[in-house]
């Protein structure tokens, strides 16, 4: 008997132990009061980019610690959804990626920034219109992410492997040589040279995808949007690079591609801007000097890429978090602090009135990056994204490679895009009207 | 065999029918060891692999002998995950497994087994049943209610839902069936003891085999377990040893370094693979003594 | 009187030995069961927003190419799979219980221990053994003369049977040591009898052994066709790094279960997922009626 009272009193202190935490619990306040934690999610190079505004948001705000975790951009969106799915797990701040923006506001779960105490919409005529039209939930009266940067896109290359094709390699040559996607494919059978290990692109599966680089893969009454004279066109060069053997086929973000760039095998891609601060800071930092970029073959105004960033509900330390993003992202200084770092273009225009912009870039050697990359952002015009996006997308880049891989036709790809993307979204697709319209 | 019919044997075929035997059991006997090594050609190439960098691995030719960075990727894993924590989580939800299956196998077993009840015959059909019954169909009703309680990213969310294994039960009834005479029991009632604690005075200490078994059994699935803890397992500080490799396998951070993949896999598979291996004769033993009696 | 008394006690007793399980069976089987199907009449995002749609989840399976292509996949998986693992496992346990004298238990060991390693981490080791440019099978394959294949990208027309060939390296252990128990079961003297009878080896094998080993044999293969079916862990790891689901060129390494997780924990449509694992649940109920006869057989 007394063997059990003790054992029961075991577990009644165990339950007490485990209990306690819990219902004490934590409260919301609507002030930091000492010291706070905020944890925030992304994806790189962002913690470079924290790094370099760190000293001044401490000199404000020297009661709020601020720790990142950063993975991949994918696995940021998969875990935030859970965790929003789950009821626990959340981070203070999320990092919002421009293709799954528009699901996340759809899906809900992160504060809208325009109550109070935040009031951010006191920002909104200063950043790029469809940045905050993208945060903007369906019924247009929440801002459930903050804007942060857009990502004009270009070619970037490798200075020397055009030198070694005796080709011009400052950029207002290359960027002629490179106007058209003919003018493209031509420079690149002079340097494409497999046999002494040195390929004209990476992935001929890019090309397709600059034109529906998160956007434009539906219009505005959710109809694919594939299905034009361009994108076709696109395909079409693609084939041409793989059938002329001028890529490499080593896909983004493996360990194969990263090894190309920073060795010197592929002579050009095209990505978004902020592909700039991922060569400097780990790809390829020990090849400054010897990049250079110009505009996109045939339609220079792209966009690959832009991210937000969002308050989960769960957050409990909500005032630190916005604190944060305050300071972050609505700032000049410290987004051009930022931009310098990683090549993160701003959406707060107010940004773009520095001298930072007119200036040369040593790793690029000293080309006026920013001063290109701001051309095109602001001839930018609009573009669509939506929740159906990510998605769409995977279906979209997945055709591409079976098309490259066992050499099919345009109009076959293009039907079968069609289908394998209204196969993944249709009911989601429906559903959303229902929502939308009706 | 008489000398007369080997004699006979030898003049036909140049061998005798022994030799011939014997013949055949050396080759028979090479090519399952020339099978064994292919088979260990895999664990080969993880521990060579282990033991050097992500360059080192990615080029021709690869490396076939041992390297010498076996430290550096210790250290890479370690900056990467929490290698041992995870580890750990894998120890104590096998552990947890391990308890409760012998824990409710056993009862329900004997039960089964020994005692008569009514509706025996159909809770049996339904425990039948659910041998049968693919689980993918209950784990989005189990997230569901793991998340309902709080419990995705806990130890709980991955240890309670295999209490139901129709397989274990069935397992222990089986062989206390074909082990415990049911005389055992009549004469334990006979002498006074109450029903209620026959099992575990009476049964319980000499079916051990069987709970060896079954805890072997069920050890070893749940540290191999990777799709259920890979949708309850959120934050890094939880992963299992499967979803910690998997993590590293997935996340294009700074790229994947194979290195590091190799030690974190080698690190998780070699002392599973020891202890098996010293404990092989048992561990086949008790697999298969159920088994085949059924 | 006192007869009946005693019997109900005894009754609740057993009652208590078998509650446990039927309680975790209720919660964690049954509701999941019900629930589950009433998830696959519906339209969710995560399990918000949940809207009744009839039967639309179904009718759209029907016309979804992605989910019969598992299907298939997984079918053919399956079957190549155990065209190695059944004839493989057998000779092996022949081999091994019946032709050799020495090493058994070591043998045993070596072909049994892939299966107490983790699929993940073997796929991670097969994704490296087959790599396109410095993988050992390829490098292999250079030196005696031949050229590289891309195993799991390419056309894809690898990816199904390295999957298959990774899922019998680790399951043919099991088999063998199965097969070893039966054959340690069959007396001895069947075979001296035959023996003297005048039937060959292969006749004693075919004759003999294999009827024998029929009830095991089609225990595990049951047991063995609800795990195939739901193979998981080795296409996933394979595969993880390519492009769209994550499934290889032209999804040919999707199976029925990466489908579903990718429904439901990538889109998180809790109730189309559900309506893939309730034709899952249907396959099994239809081949476990037609396949019934053999099964009783065994079980006696």
């Amino acid at each position: 008997m007394r063997h059990n009272v003790r054992r029961l009193l075991v577990i009644v202190a165990i339950i007490a132990v485990v209990a306690i935490p819990v219902f004490a619990g934590g409260q919301d306040e609507a002030v930091p009061e000492g010291p706070v934690d905020i944890v925030i999610w992304g994806w790189p190079a962002a913690d470079v980019a924290f790094e370099a505004i760190m000293p001044g948001f401490e000199e404000l705000y020297p009661d709020i610690n601020v720790t990142w975790e950063m993975t991949a951009s994918d696995a940021v969106a998969d875990a935030l959804t859970a965790a929003i799915a789950a009821g626990s797990g959340a981070p203070d701040i999320s990092m919002i990626e421009i293709n799954y923006i528009d699901q996340f506001a759809l899906f809900g779960g992160l504060v809208d920034l325009l109550q109070e105490p935040y009031n951010a919409g006191r920002y909104q005529d200063q950043f790029v219109e469809y940045k905050w039209e993208q945060a903007t939930t369906l019924e247009g009266d929440q801002l459930v992410a903050f804007p942060w940067d857009i990502g004009p896109a270009t070619v970037f290359y490798r200075r020397s492997l055009f030198d070694a094709a005796g080709l011009p390699s400052d950029p207002d040559s290359v960027a002629e040589m490179l106007s058209t996607w003919d003018g493209y494919l031509e420079t690149g059978r002079q340097v494409n040279d497999p046999d002494n290990g040195v390929w004209w692109t990476d992935t001929a599966g890019n090309i397709p995808y600059i034109y529906h680089a998160h956007k434009n893969l539906f219009d505005e009454e959710l109809n694919l949007a594939i299905d034009n004279p361009d994108t076709r066109r696109a395909l079409e060069v693609a084939k041409t690079l793989r059938n002329e053997g001028m890529d490499l086929q080593s896909d983004f973000w493996t360990e194969e591609w990263y090894a190309a760039l920073n060795e010197g095998r592929v002579a050009t891609t095209i990505v978004g801007s902020w592909f700039g601060g991922f060569l400097k800071s780990w790809i390829a930092a020990d090849t400054a000097g010897d990049w250079g970029i110009a505009p996109v073959p045939q339609h220079p105004l792209q966009n690959w890429g832009g991210s937000f960033m969002a308050i989960p509900e769960q957050s409990e330390n909500k005032a630190a978090a916005w604190a944060f993003i305050e300071y972050s992202m609505a700032r000049a200084e410290p987004q051009n602090a930022i931009f310098e770092a990683v090549d993160y273009f701003p959406a707060y225009k107010p940004s773009w009135e520095d001298d930072l912009y007119d200036l040369g870039d040593p790793f690029f050697g000293g080309q006026k990056t920013r001063a290109l990359w701001t051309e095109i952002a602001t001839a930018q015009g609009k573009f669509i994204t939506t929740p159906l996006d990510a998605a769409a997308e995977a279906a979209f880049t997945a055709e591409v490679t079976t098309f490259l891989e066992q050499n099919l036709s345009v109009n076959e790809t293009i039907d079968r895009m069609e289908e394998s993307i209204m196969q993944q979204i249709g009911q989601d697709r429906e559903m959303l009207l229902r929502r939308m319209g009706n | 065999m008489s000398d007369a019919t080997e004699l006979a044997h030898e003049t036909h075929t140049g061998l005798t029918t022994r030799q011939k035997e014997n013949l055949w059991r050396g080759i028979i006997f090479g090519v399952l060891a020339l099978l064994g090594v292919i088979f260990f050609v895999p664990f080969y190439w993880m521990i060579v692999q282990a033991t050097h960098t992500s360059k080192e691995i990615l080029r021709l030719p690869p490396p076939l002998w041992f390297g010498d960075k076996a430290l550096l990727n210790y250290d890479g894993l370690l900056a990467t995950i929490p290698f041992w924590r995870n580890y750990l989580n894998s120890v104590i939800i096998s552990a947890g497994t391990v308890v409760l299956t012998l824990i409710i196998c056993s009862m329900s077993g004997y039960a089964f087994a020994l005692l008569r009840f009514p509706a025996k015959n159909l809770l049996f059909g339904i425990l039948l049943m659910t041998m049968m019954i693919p689980w993918v169909v209950s784990i989005i009703p189990w997230y569901i209610i793991m998340a309902r309680f709080g419990w995705i990213d806990t130890y709980q969310a991955i240890i309670l839902p295999a209490g139901v294994n129709g397989f274990g039960v069935f397992w222990m009834r089986q062989y206390i069936t074909s082990h415990v005479p049911t005389d055992l029991l009549d004469s334990a009632r006979i002498d006074g003891c109450p029903e209620a604690t026959i099992f575990p005075r009476v049964v319980a200490p000499i079916i051990t085999p069987a709970y060896g078994a079954l805890a072997i059994l069920a050890f070893v699935n749940s540290w191999n377990n990777f799709f259920f803890p890979l949708i309850m397992l959120r934050s890094k500080n939880m992963f299992t040893l499967p979803v910690a490799l998997n993590f590293l396998n997935g996340d294009p951070y700074r790229g994947m370094d194979f290195g590091v993949t190799m030690m974190g896999t080698s690190l998780a598979v070699l002392p599973v693979m020891i202890v098996f291996w010293f404990a092989s004769r048992r561990f086949i033993e008790g697999l298969t003594a159920g088994a085949v009696k059924g | 009187m006192a007869t009946s008394r005693m019997e109900r006690q005894r009754h609740r007793v057993a009652y208590m030995y078998v509650a446990p399980f039927f309680i975790f069976f209720g919660v964690f089987m049954a509701f999941p069961i019900f629930q589950s199907l009433y998830l696959s009449f519906t339209y969710s995002q995560g399990y918000q927003n949940l809207t009744f749609i009839g039967l639309d989840n179904y009718k759209n399976l029907l016309s979804d190419s992605l989910f019969w292509k598992s299907l298939y996949n997984t079918g053919f998986i399956w079957i190549l799979s155990h065209l190695l693992i059944l004839p493989g496992g057998f000779l092996l346990a022949y081999a091994i219980n019946n032709v050799i004298h020495r090493g058994k238990d070591v043998f045993k060991a070596v072909f049994f221990t892939p299966l107490i390693t983790s699929a993940v981490a073997v796929a991670l080791v097969f994704s490296s053994l087959f790599g396109r440019n410095f993988g050992l099978i390829n490098y292999a394959l250079t030196l005696f003369g031949g050229e590289p294949v891309n195993w799991l990208g390419g056309t894809g027309v690898w990816i199904k049977p390295i999957i298959v060939l990774l899922f019998a390296w680790r399951w043919i252990g099991y088999n063998m040591v199965i097969y070893i128990a039966g054959l340690q079961g069959i007396d001895g003297a069947l075979y001296e009898s035959a023996y003297v009878e005048g039937a060959s080896k292969l006749q004693m094998m075919f004759r003999i052994t294999i009827p024998l080993m029929k009830p095991i044999l089609f225990f595990t293969l049951f047991l063995s066709f609800i795990g195939g079916l739901q193979i998981f862990d080795e296409p996933f790891i394979l595969l993880q790094n390519t492009s769209g689901i994550g499934a290889g060129t032209d999804n040919q390494g999707l199976v029925l279960a990466r489908y579903l997780y990718y429904q439901a924990f990538s889109r998180w449509n809790f109730g189309y997922a559900s309506s893939i694992a309730y034709v899952m649940v249907l396959i099994v109920i239809f081949l476990s009626t037609i396949t019934r006869p053999f099964f009783r057989d065994q079980r006696n």
